[in-house]
């Protein structure tokens, strides 16, 4: 008899178990993917270093930079217990193009730096995309994500290489996976091709060596601080721990998509139990009968708990089958640039978390059965199919409306009067709507103006690269620069056009501030060219004489330095006393960094890097000037402020997307199937209601835009809620993010249009129509049923 | 005139692959400002005919002519129309919406109209829903909440809400089934002034005091009509006792 029970049961109540079961698997998918992939993106990145071999500390130096003085240090010092050395051949503009399918050649566009190494043994491993030590043929090369990305390549393609007199023709066999210059933070990029193709360029003229020193020690402070005093010019240097920092993005957009999964994982228990208690409140009167026909409360209890507990079984185990590959598509997709530890060592983790679905589950249709016993037969049969006291209180008063339709009204009195009864689609949709406007809050604000002045841009109408940044570099000639920046304004103003032209140079020079002994190397910017740049200033003023510099927060508390203090710059003609005037928030190197005026001359030899070229036509808008450059300028790249900024963050803002994407589909799924469970519960609850208007008159189409318009009522409502509770959670949510990158003052940015408009219609399209195609059963619902009404 | 032809109706339904012939070819015709109760025993297909002949379910055969109409041709939204415009319902079970107060109940189908659909007429239209709400002595209970309300007056108010639009022909199932008597007498009356001024009434019942007020009583068994008895207006209580009686003599000899 309870089998024939429970079969009617499901059969009855085909929609509504079926919603059961998917919630049942999704929590289970996303309690099992959260909880694996937490504990592995915990040990994602020190997983990956450690099977990268990345050294306590390393150092890229040009090759005629004193590669012998810098051997014969190492091999002398105390403070290092083992060292090695990695070459590479750096790529300069005209060496490297991309082959299309045409055979026509396109510019590779380099950015700052790229050096073609060939695979290492011994430190700095690279990795294919499945995790396997790199192995290339002859005539592969392999690239990692963010260039490829960058410049729309995919596996397959086909690059020539020119170095000296030797060209090869190489295809791009695999995109890399590399911990120390793979994150788009880090400005030195590498390409790695086979020992073969490698040896071929060897043996040249004026070949451009790139080394990159690399070393472990057991005390690196001391290590790196001894290193400054020999003034090397390093390009770069990088500790082990602030490589780290380096893909703090990568590992937050993972832990952000963890945290989605517990909000979800919430609004599945919240609708197990509405949809719990709605089934068993619907089944009084069935259980006033069972009652008073002398079933015990245990066994009547026992139908529903053996219902839910096989529900729950069987989705649980479907959806801890799924967690598996859910959980890996969102490592991947999230941790793209990091190889990841095999997760089938946390399958006891999906497992478990399967078990504590099921448990969850019996736990609801416990509490809520154990309300039984609180009711006498009798009760329970009078209180019908409801099962509770209705006592709902008009809100508003027909005969008072001027202005909406029956059905609006109904729909508007329906939230006002009862709000409590769409309180899981308030919270749901509340909860999805800040799931995606966070993100797409810090997306906005990540790639906005704003930001620009957290790495020192002017906002200007164009920003370009004339893909000579690398030659500059190896040049240390700062006057070719001056002198090619002139030319274009030269070339603008032939066009009638007034253009002003600058961009940021980069240094990195040894410093000390108190005690001579602890030396640091940081990146110290400075503007070149008839554009300043523009800083986030919180005390203090930018330098403005040759003997001044500006500190970010974060460096001058390294430094333990403030406004009016000194800090010493040791050059190779000797160490130069600088007062700090000012202090400043940049997300440049995390926050650390210092910026001379254009009146200090710090010696080109120390010059590293470039961050952004920039150009003002002050005739033109930005757009119009950005359209005239490219115009005549079709081999440089030239870009508004969102697109300077996104191409810097690469593929940080491309993983953003992905996320916000997959975040929206999951949210609009969820809404979908909560509407539908909602609305199903409302009508088989208002059947009566319906029965009753069909009686009185109203059309089948009048009903069902009274019950579609509530839904969406509801999705307006918590929308706006969801609006209000995200830009109060910003401070507490999307600001640190940027503190922990040096901007804990920045401004949050917001796109109307997406924020506003957008996703709330794609909610509002999702939602209405799950619920047209929900209410279609009222065209079952027989007037003759008002009848039948409790 | 006759506001209601019925011609040889049949309603069979399908349950469980047996089929059940409700109704089988049933005649009748009602004239305009009659009142007419249906009697019979339980499950003789009082209220499915009730029920078809009003549009509210679709015959599987015959016609239904209403006011020069055949119903049985139209599709679900004329049939809404109908029972929107030109039909009232008055159920045994006072059903109304939880969420509206009485006055809102009552004035809703006429806000739903053609008419109310207009917003110029809708303080035309809650000016009618006052006046019937004095005529039935419901105006003090007019902002209060269904359930804070008797039996009595909430089909009273229900029997407003039917009136709202003016309809043609009133349909009434045990409309004072769930009543006591004192609740019942006071919503046959008004049944009964309204049916003096014009409006014609189809009623279903169990309860001879309500079929003793009808001009006509038809007896229904097996789906099919088996006899009629006809009284004419009933204008004078001391007429019930003697129609009563002469409707259980009847029903005696109907076999009921």
């Amino acid at each position: 008899m309870f089998l024939r029970i429970l079969r009617n049961d499901l059969k009855r109540k085909k929609t509504m178990n079926i919603i059961v079961f998917l919630f049942v698997t999704m929590a289970t998918m996303f309690l099992a993917s959260s909880c694996s992939n937490l504990l592995t993106v915990n040990g994602a990145l020190d997983y990956f270093m450690e099977i990268s071999k990345v050294p306590d500390y390393f150092f890229v130096v040009l090759e005629e930079e004193g590669a012998h003085e810098i051997e014969d240090y190492l091999a002398e010092s105390t403070l290092l217990s083992e060292y090695g050395k990695v070459q590479g051949i750096s790529v300069l503009r005209e060496n490297l193009y991309i082959i299309e399918e045409d055979g026509t050649l396109r510019d590779y566009e380099i950015g700052n730096s790229l050096t073609v190494q060939p695979s290492c043994d011994n430190f700095i491993k690279v990795f294919d995309a499945n995790g396997e030590v790199l192995k290339l043929n002859e005539g592969e090369i392999a690239l990692p994500n963010a260039e490829v990305e960058d410049r729309d390549l995919q596996v397959g393609d086909k690059l020539q290489l020119t170095i000296g007199e030797v060209t090869q023709e190489l295809t791009l066999a695999v995109i890399m996976k590399d911990v120390t210059f793979g994150s788009k933070m880090i400005g030195f990029k590498r390409a790695v091709i086979s020992d073969a193709d490698y040896e071929k360029f060897q043996n040249q003229e004026n070949m451009l060596y790139t080394n990159l020193y690399c070393v472990n020690s057991e005390d690196v402070k001391a290590f790196a601080s001894d290193l400054q005093k020999q003034n090397f010019a390093m390009i770069s240097q990088v500790e082990k721990g602030m490589l780290e920092m380096a893909y703090v993005m990568d590992m937050l957009i993972a832990v952000i998509l963890i945290i989605v999964s517990v909000c979800l994982i919430l609004i599945s228990f919240l609708v197990l139990r509405f949809t719990i208690v709605f089934t068993l409140q619907e089944d009084f009167k069935e259980i006033g009968i069972m009652k008073a026909i002398g079933m015990r409360d245990a066994g009547i209890k026992g139908i529903y708990l053996v219902k839910y507990f096989a529900i729950a079984v069987l989705a649980a185990s479907l959806g801890v089958v799924l967690s598996v590959p859910f959980g890996r598509i969102l490592l991947e997709v999230t941790l793209i640039n990091i190889v990841v530890e095999d997760t089938s060592n946390y399958f006891w983790l999906h497992i478990v978390s399967g078990g504590v679905i099921v448990s969850v589950v019996l736990w609801f249709c416990n509490m809520t059965a154990n309300q039984l016993k609180r009711y006498s037969a009798i009760d329970a049969i009078r209180s019908g199919s409801n099962g509770e006291r209705y006592t709902a209180k008009s809100r508003m008063k027909l005969w008072k409306n001027k202005k909406l339709k029956v059905g609006s009204f109904m729909a508007l009195n329906d939230v006002l009067s009862h709000p409590k009864r769409f309180m899981v689609l308030i919270l749901t949709f509340c909860v999805g709507t800040m799931l995606i406007q966070l993100p797409l809050s810090a997306l906005h604000t990540l790639t906005s103006s704003a930001t620009a002045q957290y790495f020192g841009f002017p906002v200007v109408d164009a920003y370009f690269n004339n893909n000579k940044a690398e030659q500059y570099i190896y040049d240390k000639d700062i006057s070719v620069i001056e002198a090619d920046f002139k030319e274009i304004e030269q070339k603008v103003a032939e066009y009638g056009y007034t253009a002003h032209a600058g961009t940021t140079l980069g240094y990195t020079i040894s410093c000390y501030a108190n005690d001579e002994e602890e030396r640091y190397s940081f990146y110290t910017s400075q503007s070149m060219g008839s554009i300043e740049d523009n800083y986030v200033i919180v005390e203090g003023r930018m330098p403005q004489e040759e003997d001044e510099v500006m500190l970010t927060e974060v460096l001058a508390k390294k430094l333990d330095v403030t406004v009016g203090d000194y800090i010493t710059y040791s050059m190779a003609d000797g160490d130069k006393k600088y007062m700090v005037t000012g202090l400043y928030q940049s997300m440049i190197n995390l926050g650390e960094g210092a910026y001379l005026c254009q009146k200090a001359k710090p010696s080109s030899e120390y010059l590293a890097g470039f961050f952004s070229m920039y150009m003002e036509i002050e005739e033109l808008e930005a757009e119009e000037a950005v359209a005239f450059l490219r115009e005549i300028y079709p081999d440089y790249r030239f870009g508004d402020i969102y697109e300077e900024l996104t191409y810097m963050l690469g593929d940080i803002t491309s993983i953003m997307e992905v996320v916000i994407h997959l975040i929206t589909l999951i949210v609009l799924i969820m809404n979908s199937l909560i509407t539908v469970l909602v609305m199903k519960a409302m009508m088989i609850r208002e059947r009566g209601d319906i029965a009753l208007l069909r009686s009185l008159g109203f059309t089948v189409k009048s009903i069902r835009g009274w019950l579609i318009r509530r839904v969406m009522i509801v999705l307006v409502i918590a929308v706006g809620m969801g609006t209000v509770l995200s830009k109060l959670l910003e401070p507490v949510t999307i600001i640190p993010i940027f503190a922990m990158q040096g901007a804990k003052d920045i401004e949050i940015v917001m796109n109307p249009l997406e924020t506003f408009v957008l996703y709330p219609l794609m909610l509002l399209a999702a939602t209405t129509l799950s619920a047209v195609w929900c209410t279609r059963d009222v065209r079952k619902v027989a007037p003759t049923e008002v009848n039948n009404i409790e | 005139m006759s506001s209601l032809v019925v011609k040889d109706l049949c309603k069979t339904y399908i349950t469980n692959k047996r089929q059940n012939n409700v109704l089988r070819n049933v005649n009748l015709e009602i004239k305009e400002g009659e009142m007419v109760a249906i009697m019979g025993p339980s499950g003789s297909g009082k209220s499915t005919l009730l029920y078809a002949i009003s549009g509210m379910d679709k015959p599987t055969a015959g016609s239904v002519d209403f006011f020069g109409k055949d119903i049985t041709k139209l599709d679900g939204d004329a049939l809404s129309d109908m029972r929107l415009n030109e039909m009232g319902f008055i159920f045994q079970q006072m059903y109304m919406l939880k969420n509206l107060s009485i006055y809102d109940n009552i004035i809703l189908p006429a806000y739903q109209s053609k008419r109310g659909q207009d917003k110029a007429n809708r303080d035309t239209i809650n000016e009618r829903a006052k006046e019937l709400m004095k005529k039935l002595g419901i105006s003090e209970v007019a902002e209060n909440d269904i359930n804070e309300v008797s039996g009595g007056q909430l089909q009273r108010a229900c029997i407003c809400r039917c009136l709202m639009n003016e309809p043609k022909m009133i349909f009434a199932d045990e409309p004072t089934g769930a009543l006591n008597q004192q609740n019942s007498k006071e919503v046959m009356k008004e049944l009964n002034r309204i049916n003096a001024e014009g409006t014609t009434v189809m009623l279903v019942t169990h309860d001879m005091r309500v079929a003793a007020q009808s001009d006509r009583v038809l007896y229904i068994e097996d789906g099919n009509i088996k006899g009629e008895i006809l009284f004419g207006k009933f204008t004078d209580a001391g007429q019930m006792r003697e129609r009563e009686r002469m409707i259980s003599g009847w029903l005696m000899e109907m076999g009921f």
